[in-house]
């Protein structure tokens, strides 16, 4: 797929050939791959353990198998979409546009707020920044290395705050989040889930807890913008499907209540959309 | 504005934004930056965007410098000088 998508000469081939084609390859192939060489062991064992005694055992092994299979397309699609960049409605569908047109009309801003590795987080900004919007992500990669790895391509661009370096680079870029929303762009922040923290974080799952970063909830709280949860999961035949909810006030509580609830759910209904199992298992027994 | 005006009230707002825990003595370490370790990012954003507010102020990217927002002294100094450049 890889070679389809970034060899010029073969490009045609990559925007002739269906998705549901490629996605049916990617299961094939990882069909293929769990059931020789245990392929991703670890993280299949952490999924098993802590959705144990919440889905029936036959439930458990499919989701095991649909987490490898989105990792490997989520890979594939970082090469494969530039291409596909033009024909959006192809490969990805977007649900919940009006509350981010609701929450832009207040003029603040708007910050679209996601589990960390959460599903297709990645290709949320690439969506958006398609239909116009003007688009910042913040992450923990270095700016160069996130914008080569998207390629060449004929697509609109969207700006990448690299928020790992130096104490004062991570103050320079906590500022140029807040001078974005004040010009009324659309800011994408990941929050992690973590195994241990502050107990005003905690969030209940499967019977058990786990806390959003308090770090992040603080900084959503000084940007003042209105902050709209926002998952992307995937279909049966490989199509990103972004789900943007309406705004949360950007306090707190309301945020821990009404997006860690969400986030709850969505890991508790697609456990196979998100790696936190294999850390949450590695530090809490209990998962 | 006096740059001692400027000083108390920018001593002010950081006692109100950090529970009164402002540096003892005048060049004294503000507590967001207390070093690299402890060092709080969201602190010292709140502190840049109360005193864009209470100063009318821009404070640029490049501003964002340890010089500028290390200590009382050094932060009194540099809004003095974004005052004075009518920024």
């Amino acid at each position: 797929m890889r070679l389809c998508h970034r060899t010029p000469a073969l490009r045609w081939v990559g925007r002739t050939v269906p998705r549901s084609w490629f996605f049916k390859r990617v299961e094939w192939n990882i069909a293929v791959l769990a059931g020789l060489s245990g392929y991703r062991r670890a993280d299949v064992l952490a999924i098993r353990r802590a959705l144990n005694g919440n889905f029936p055992a036959r439930e458990i092994e499919a989701k095991a198998r649909k987490y490898l299979v989105y990792r490997r397309w989520r890979r594939n699609l970082l090469d494969a979409w530039p291409n596909w960049a033009d024909r959006l409605d192809s490969w990805c569908e977007l649900k919940g546009e009006n509350h981010l047109t609701a929450a832009l009309a207040s003029h603040r801003g708007a910050i679209l707020l996601s589990g960390h590795d959460f599903g297709f987080a990645p290709f949320v900004s690439p969506i958006l920044a398609q239909r116009g919007l003007k688009l910042f992500r913040a992450g923990m990669g270095r700016r160069a290395h996130r914008m080569t790895r998207w390629g060449k391509g004929a697509y609109r661009r969207w700006e990448y705050l690299g928020y790992h370096g130096s104490s004062w680079h991570r103050l320079r870029v906590l500022h140029r989040m807040h001078e974005a929303l004040k010009a009324g762009g659309v800011l994408q922040i990941e929050i992690a889930a973590l195994p241990d923290g502050d107990a005003r974080m905690a969030m209940p799952l499967c019977h058990k807890r786990f806390f959003l970063d308090a770090a992040v909830v603080r900084l959503l709280e000084t940007l003042k913008a209105p902050v709209l949860p926002c998952f992307s999961l995937c279909d049966e035949a490989g199509k990103v499907i972004v789900e943007i909810h309406p705004a949360v006030p950007p306090d707190r509580e309301e945020i821990v209540r009404t997006f860690g609830g969400l986030y709850a759910d969505y890991l508790r209904n697609f456990p196979e959309c998100s790696p936190v199992w294999k850390k949450l298992g590695a530090h809490r027994e209990e998962f | 504005m006096e740059p001692a005006a400027v000083r108390r009230r920018i001593e002010a707002l950081v006692s109100r934004l950090y529970d009164g825990a402002c540096g003892e003595s005048a060049g004294a370490t503000l507590p967001f930056c207390a070093g690299q370790e402890l060092f709080d990012s969201v602190a010292a954003l709140q502190l840049i965007l109360e005193l864009e507010k209470e100063f009318k102020i821009v404070v640029e990217d490049g501003d964002i410098v340890p010089e500028n927002l290390e200590s009382l002294d050094s932060l009194a100094d540099f809004v003095c000088r974004k005052i004075a450049a009518g920024d």
